[in-house]
């Protein structure tokens, strides 16, 4: 149990007419001067999967953060309705009013942990030259609505799945053939699919990847600002992620040496074990220390994907 | 970090919210106030558990904004280790009980000298016939599908996390692996639901619904909510037993597709709030004609 209890917290009404609820996080221990806004959306329990934002929230003030856990429009205390879930809107308005409250608390470096849709969240406000790290736990990397992502996939992601049935010879049987048939279908669909369409999403520059992820990604790494993708090796994010390293994550990730991937045991995305969630604080803890340095020490040196 | 409550206060109704941490360190609970300009009574929300917050959190919210809207003031709260509160290490409903009493306190020192009525959500309406059992006065009640007693609760709850990965695509040697969480669980063993961590005290906790009904004296409202035209047997039984012992018990089923499940928009909850609304108005007092008003939380405001 963390030694870090409510005690060092401070709930607070904030954004346009105070509509936005959130809890306030004092470090317990040597401050570092770094405030963490905790984005969570994909998730109607107010504190996060088996209280994932809290647990997280504690740990970082155990290190010596500021954080905010926050709800957005529609969830917990927050006020106003949800408008519907899609990879392409993430809630924005949101996580500038998260950030620009933890300024008026006089923090001057900031940083953002998103989860899920969150994590798109956090990017979109990313252009903040006082935004100093970010992380992306089991982030959407394509646009769609929920249960839609097979739709959204494209062609390519298709025939890597069947690429790797075939590998592992699982169309020996039945149930292995009836799914390198779906995958079949699927690819010519999505082929069809995106035949005349802009390239909005999934082609073109930001091949295989929303380009609202992948053009902030692209600012960031010239920025060389540090950016953690923290996926479980249970997650169907994580294969989104791999084939959009191969398209257009591709210039961001050579870009830079500070955008990161740590892939652990178990489903991050709809969290399913607690004790993933306890791995999910630990690593991002740990990221975030390591990653921001305290004012007056040196950078310190993270390795590429 | 000084003040331990929130407050804001909406321009147009003179409704106040209040969020924050009640008790002492290491023993905080998190409490959401409603409190509208003048208030008839007061209304104590014990939350469900586990899986089930993300189906019935957002309900509980809609729901105290409904009561002011009708001159009810009510009380939220999360259990200690649950929420924003302070970790438990054992979430047992004993515990939850001395939360919902802390609750109870923060709202009669709000608005003193109301008569108090309790509305248990699910695996809450196990807390919330005790608390009643335990006022003295014959406070009216209404509970939520409830949960006839803990087992019963997270033996739904495993279920309904077995069939989610059926659908998902679960192997049977996957599901078979699984297949006694609650004899696990008995024997001490760590067991996930839904992501979430049961705690083994739940399981021994061996407290019913009926039991605690019985021993309060106020009238009870039962609201069933999904497809099912016709109320379940073991609440028919229960409902039955306590008009049959004399007392002013009702049931309400309210037909919805989506039942208490969350989906990418807002939990259905209208009907909901409405009956349970208008059943605390009638026994309790309070203004009939705001209660039906649009919701405003549509415009962003309370």
């Amino acid at each position: 149990m963390s030694p870090v209890d409510a005690t060092a917290e401070r709930p607070v009404y904030f954004g346009p007419d105070d509509d936005l609820f959130g809890v306030l996080t004092a470090p317990t221990g040597a401050a570092r001067g770094v405030g963490v806004a905790l984005m969570n959306w994909g998730n109607w329990d107010p504190a996060g999967p088996d209280r994932l934002l809290v647990r997280l929230a504690r740990r970082l003030a155990d290190d010596g953060f500021h954080s905010l856990r926050y709800n957005v429009r529609g969830v917990g205390e927050s006020r106003g309705r949800v408008a519907g879930f899609h990879g392409g809107s993430p809630p924005v308005d949101e996580a500038a009013a998260a950030l620009d409250l933890l300024r008026a608390e006089g923090i001057t470096r900031l940083a953002t942990v998103g989860y899920c849709l969150g994590a798109r969240a956090g990017l979109a406000v990313s252009a903040a030259p006082d935004v100093v790290a970010h992380a992306l736990l089991a982030p959407v990397l394509l646009d769609f609505r929920p249960t839609d992502r097979w739709r959204a996939l494209p062609a390519a992601a298709h025939l890597v799945g069947l690429r790797g049935d075939l590998r592992r010879r699982s169309i020996r049987t039945p149930d292995g053939r009836r799914r390198a048939l779906r995958r079949l279908w699927a690819a010519a669909a999505a082929v069809e699919r995106h035949r005349g369409r802009p390239p909005s999403t999934g082609r073109g520059r930001h091949r295989w990847v929303a380009t609202g992820l992948a053009a902030p990604l692209e600012d960031l790494a010239a920025r060389r600002v540090p950016v953690l993708f923290l996926f479980g090796d249970a997650d169907a994010y994580l294969d989104d992620f791999r084939l959009a390293r191969l398209g257009g994550l591709r210039r961001p990730l050579r870009r830079s040496d500070r955008i990161e991937l740590r892939v652990i045991a178990g489903q991050v995305h709809r969290i399913d074990d607690p004790a993933v969630g306890r791995r999910v604080v630990d690593a991002t803890a740990e990221w975030l220390a390591a990653s921001i340095p305290a004012v007056g020490d040196p950078a310190p040196s993270t390795s590429a994907p | 970090m000084q003040a331990r409550f929130a407050t804001r206060t909406d321009r147009f109704t003179a409704t106040t919210e209040r969020a924050g941490f009640l008790g002492a360190p290491g023993r905080q609970v998190f409490a959401a106030l409603t409190l509208p300009g003048t208030s008839t009574a007061a209304v104590v929300v014990c939350p469900s558990i586990l899986h089930d917050i993300e189906h019935t959190d957002r309900r509980e919210v809609a729901l105290a904004h409904a009561l002011a809207r009708a001159g009810m003031a009510s009380v939220r709260f999360h259990p200690r280790g649950a929420g924003h509160s302070d970790d438990l290490a054992d979430l047992s409903l004993d515990a939850m009980r001395e939360d919902a009493e802390a609750a109870l306190a923060a709202l009669r020192e709000a608005v003193p000298d109301r008569p108090i009525a309790v509305v248990g959500v699910r695996a809450g309406g196990l807390v919330a016939a005790r608390l009643v059992a335990g006022l003295g006065a014959a406070a009216p009640l209404v509970l939520w599908e409830p949960a006839p007693d803990a087992r019963s609760f997270l033996k739904d709850g495993f279920r309904a996390a077995r069939m989610t990965r059926l659908v998902g695509g679960a192997t049977a040697e996957e599901l078979d692996a699984d297949r006694s969480p609650l004899e696990r669980l008995a024997a001490g063993e760590p067991v996930a639901l839904h992501g979430y961590r049961v705690p083994p005290a739940l399981l021994r906790d061996e407290a019913t619904l009926d039991a605690g009904v019985r021993a309060g004296r106020g009238a009870v409202l039962v609201v069933q909510l999904g497809p099912r035209p016709k109320l379940a047997p073991a609440l028919r039984r229960l409902v039955d037993g306590w008009a049959a012992g004399g007392r002013d018990a009702g049931a309400v089923v309210l037909e919805h597709p989506d039942g208490w499940l969350v989906t990418a928009s807002e939990p259905a909850h209208e009907a909901l709030v409405e009956v349970t609304v208008g059943w605390l108005r009638d026994r309790l007092g309070g203004h009939v004609a705001d209660a039906a008003g649009a919701d405003p939380m549509t415009a962003g405001a309370l």
